[in-house]
């Protein structure tokens, strides 16, 4: 048969002896213990707050960079863009001058050359009439004298010149 | 099963002449938990490894149970369930070395766990809610005519004082049971072990071949092999045992302290 019987001063020592390891276990070990783990848990939460903390301040942090860095290509952009049409404008303005000197010193070369078929023309003229002169020189220098010549001379230049 | 029973006592270790067994193996299980709390304290370390690895993660797992079961306002009783928790499993668990006893294969050593568990409830539940806020569940549910109330009233209290003095036995018996039965199983196994050593067994044959030797071979290879399976079997039930009445203790407790408004759901 199962022993059922109930002992009384075992039931009392067990539950005496049991609060007592309790206490002790409690302040022995169990105290301790469960600070140093509620320390450890804290310490963790902590760095792990703190480096959540800085992951915010490294992302905010990389936001401003990249917001300067958004308003540094703007800014290189402009300059750019206003160097670019400064340099358009340069470009127009040589051209421009360019344009406008090529069509002067075409002008004056024009007006050079004008000159000089001017100047060859009566250069030609003289030696026409040098050449028609000695011609006719040649062909009536026996029947005229030399006053008539000089006569004859002038009328053919200030014909040419007429012409 | 006397004679088994008295086996098993010829088979314990440690016999102080005048003291029971049961407070002897009892006694045993509180140094065991004094040497690993104390040990537990020795090396500690802010990163953990190997023992304080188990330590953490068993003040850990009690933790969540009370956490579980009863709420924030079961922190305070860590100490109890977890002084409770260890005591009964290291008991039931040092069953299973040969030569020891598990002392809540004892009913008075059981009883006494119990009994702590009723008076902490009944304690903690009148400190929280006064002698009749924390006793007038006895009387409760309240039902419509008052009349009717009136009449039955005496009968709620009578189920109900019952209900709460079967508590420490209910759980006292389960455990004592479940307990012995793992001892006794193993006790039985270990007993036919010797038995079939020593068994002469009849000649037999079949034909001309003698299988006798077989037979009391497959008879002692039964008892070997069987054995640590029930050893198992055996530390599956310590903790199961050493769960439940954890469990039921921190029920038992937090709903006396459960806040009156919440009693009636």
């Amino acid at each position: 048969m199962v022993d059922l019987s109930i002992d009384l001063p075992l039931i009392l020592i067990n539950l005496g002896t049991f609060l007592i390891g309790m206490v002790l276990i409690w302040f022995v070990f169990l105290k301790g213990f469960s600070k140093k783990m509620q320390d450890r848990a804290d310490l963790i939460k902590n760095t792990i707050d703190s480096a959540e903390k800085q992951k915010i301040d490294v992302e905010k942090l990389k936001a401003d960079y990249e917001k300067q860095i958004e308003t540094i290509e703007k800014k290189f952009q402009e300059k750019i863009r206003e160097a670019t049409k400064e340099g358009h404008e340069i470009k127009n303005d040589i051209i421009l001058k360019a344009r406008e000197e090529a069509k002067e010193l075409l002008e004056k070369t024009k007006e050079k050359l004008a000159i000089e078929k001017e100047k060859m023309l009566k250069e030609m003229r003289l030696e026409v009439a040098n050449l028609g002169i000695s011609i006719a020189e040649k062909v009536i220098k026996q029947s005229i004298n030399k006053e008539a010549q000089d006569k004859i001379i002038a009328d053919i230049t200030k014909e040419v010149e007429k012409n | 099963m006397a004679a088994e029973e008295e086996g098993i006592k010829e088979l314990i270790f440690i016999h102080i002449p005048g003291i029971p067994e049961a407070l002897t193996m009892s006694g045993l299980v509180m140094i065991i938990i004094f040497f690993i709390a104390v040990m537990g304290s020795l090396s500690m370390k802010l990163a953990p490894r190997g023992f304080q690895n188990f330590l953490e993660f068993s003040v850990d797992w009690v933790n969540t149970k009370i956490t579980d079961f009863m709420g924030e306002a079961g922190k305070p009783f860590f100490p109890l369930f977890a002084m409770l928790f260890s005591f009964i499993f290291i008991s039931n668990l040092i069953g299973l070395v040969p030569g020891l006893k598990s002392p809540t294969s004892n009913i008075s050593i059981n009883l006494s766990l119990a009994l702590i568990i009723f008076f902490a409830t009944h304690f903690f539940g009148i400190m929280k809610k006064g002698v009749f806020g924390h006793f007038k569940h006895l009387i409760e549910p309240r039902v419509e005519p008052f009349a009717l109330y009136v009449i039955l009233a005496p009968l709620f209290f009578i189920i109900h004082t019952v209900g709460e003095l079967v508590r420490p036995i209910s759980l006292t018996m389960r455990l004592f049971f479940n307990i012995l039965a793992k001892e006794i199983l193993l006790a039985v196994l270990a007993f036919l072990f010797t038995i079939f050593i020593v068994l002469n067994i009849p000649e037999a044959k079949i034909g001309f071949f003698d299988i006798s030797g077989i037979i009391k071979g497959s008879l002692v290879g039964l008892a070997v092999v069987l054995r640590p399976l029930i050893i198992l079997l055996g530390a599956f039930v310590s903790f199961v045992q050493a769960l439940v009445f954890t469990v039921l203790s921190m029920i038992y407790i937090g709903s006396a302290l459960e806040h009156p408004e919440h009693e009636s759901h």
